[in-house]
């Protein structure tokens, strides 16, 4: 019992200090900066495009290399 | 009629800061960005839910089938790629105008091949891929939480090197989608993947003379508690990661990946040290770049990360084994941490983990999966070996 409140005060903590990184981190940024472009989530409606997706242009998808060539579109899935 | 078990006790404090967490963080991301946010985000406690209770991972059942032939977790796992084969092809064939969602696609070449082998080795040492390491940090094991920081380390490590690799020969992307069409290109993957499935299925049933079905359940419960508490049946793990993977398909407009996020906070940790990230090609232009110079909460996969973390710390505070005594073995601390810099430096090599890379690979219908795939497994093959090595498990033929 002593170990798993050991565990479980050691578990809080790094979730705390987690959670208090990405408040520091978040604070440093203005907002709102979605890293998914405006144009992505609103231009489906005008298009009558479905808003699901984040459209061809993805240059600001993780999805992709984002290696050395300057013109490659990148999304975050191979990163 | 079978008698029903009641579950076991939950950890209602954890599970109810949990949840209001859960809740809080949702609400935020929704006023302070915008309702996809909060989608990606609760997309990765779905996924954590799932992950824990199912017990889906990687290492372990590739590791159980290496030693001891028990297949129930690879069959799963090739259940897994089919199902989600087959909802992400006419995806990704544009047979749904107006859906607009990319493909997991990376170079077939060197970097893959001896990424995915170091992350082979390190799954083992480190014990865990990338969503059990996820997983298991949410499940309160406090050995994981080593692994992770190593994780983080080595994947900073690998944005660091990825230029040089990224030289090597390679064929660039290759889509089996775009060179035969989805639908030939599906029938072919869902072929070899059924010719794998007998090939583990047969090596079982040739050792033991039968097989564990992956709709085994225990202890008995009713299923609303087995649906709250767990355990799920691998079965139910199959399903509910399949319905999460097509809806972070549609709904973040790429398939889940895990990994693209440690190099990024270790980046972020970097730069706040005195670092310059950005000065590196990998951080210097685009989506990366992006990424660094935007507050974390704006990338999805460190959303969906946070979610998978929360998720599994919701389940696991529910099924009543939040933080569970662990004993380290001498080497635990040394195999967590050369594990964890092997996953993460494998990662970023391999262009993602067993999910970025391999299950959205395969399920995207890029053959640099298949890669992953061959190389993964041929590391787990080494890792396993190692594990004897550091007496982290016993020598083969030994039961553990």
């Amino acid at each position: 019992v002593t170990q798993s409140r050991r565990n479980r005060w050691i578990m809080g903590s790094a979730i705390s200090l987690a959670a208090l990184a990405t408040a520091i981190d978040h604070t440093h940024h203005p907002l709102p900066q979605a890293v998914v472009k405006q144009t992505t989530t609103e231009q489906p409606s005008q298009d009558g495009v479905s808003p699901c997706g984040l459209g061809g242009d993805s240059e600001v998808s993780p999805c992709g290399l984002g290696g050395d060539s300057e013109d490659q579109n990148v999304s975050p899935c191979s990163l | 009629m079978n008698a029903v078990a009641p579950p076991l006790t939950s950890d209602k404090p954890v599970a109810v800061v949990t949840l209001l967490g859960v809740f809080a963080l949702s609400l935020f991301l929704q006023h302070a960005f915008n309702l996809h946010q909060a989608m990606v985000f609760l997309l990765g406690v779905g996924l954590g839910i799932s992950l824990l209770h199912a017990s889906f991972g990687f290492s372990g059942g590739w590791r159980q089938f290496l030693r001891n032939r028990h297949s129930a977790a690879i069959r799963a796992h090739l259940w897994l790629f089919g199902l989600t084969s087959l909802l992400f092809f006419p995806v990704l064939g544009h047979v749904f105008t107006g859906v607009h969602s990319v493909a997991a696609l990376a170079p077939v070449g060197i970097s893959v091949l001896v990424g995915a082998f170091l992350f082979g080795i390190g799954m083992q040492l480190g014990g865990g891929c990338g969503s059990g390491t996820l997983y298991t940090v949410g499940g309160g094991h406090v050995r994981m939480l080593i692994t992770l920081a190593f994780f983080i380390v080595g994947a900073t490590l690998g944005s660091a090197h990825l230029h040089w690799w990224l030289a090597l020969p390679n064929l660039g992307d290759v889509s089996l989608i775009a060179r035969w069409g989805w639908v030939q290109a599906l029938l072919l993957q869902l072929g070899v993947l059924l010719v794998l499935y007998f090939i583990v299925r047969s090596l079982e049933r040739r050792r033991y003379g039968s097989l564990v079905p992956l709709t085994a359940k225990t202890p008995n419960l009713s299923f609303t508690d087995r649906l709250l508490f767990g355990p799920w049946p691998l079965a139910w793990g199959i399903l509910a990661l399949a319905l999460f993977n097509l809806l972070t398909l549609l709904i973040a407009g790429h398939p889940w990946t895990i990994t693209f996020a440690f190099g990024l906070w270790g980046a972020k940790i970097w730069t706040a040290l005195g670092g310059a990230a950005s000065s590196l090609p990998y951080w210097s232009h685009g989506y990366p770049a992006q990424a660094l110079n935007s507050s974390v909460l704006a990338d999805a996969t460190s959303l969906m990360d946070f979610g998978v973390i929360l998720g599994a710390v919701l389940a696991a505070a529910l099924a009543g084994s939040f933080a569970p005594e662990s004993k380290f073995k001498p080497y635990d601390v040394l195999t967590a941490i050369l594990g964890g810099l092997l996953l993460g430096y494998g990662a970023r090599l391999a262009f993602g983990c067993n999910i970025g890379a391999l299950l959205a690979g395969i399920s995207s219908g890029s053959l640099h999966g298949w890669l992953w795939l061959v190389a993964g497994f041929s590391g787990a093959w080494v890792g396993v070996r190692l594990r004897i090595l550091f007496k982290l498990d016993p020598p083969l033929g030994v039961a553990q």
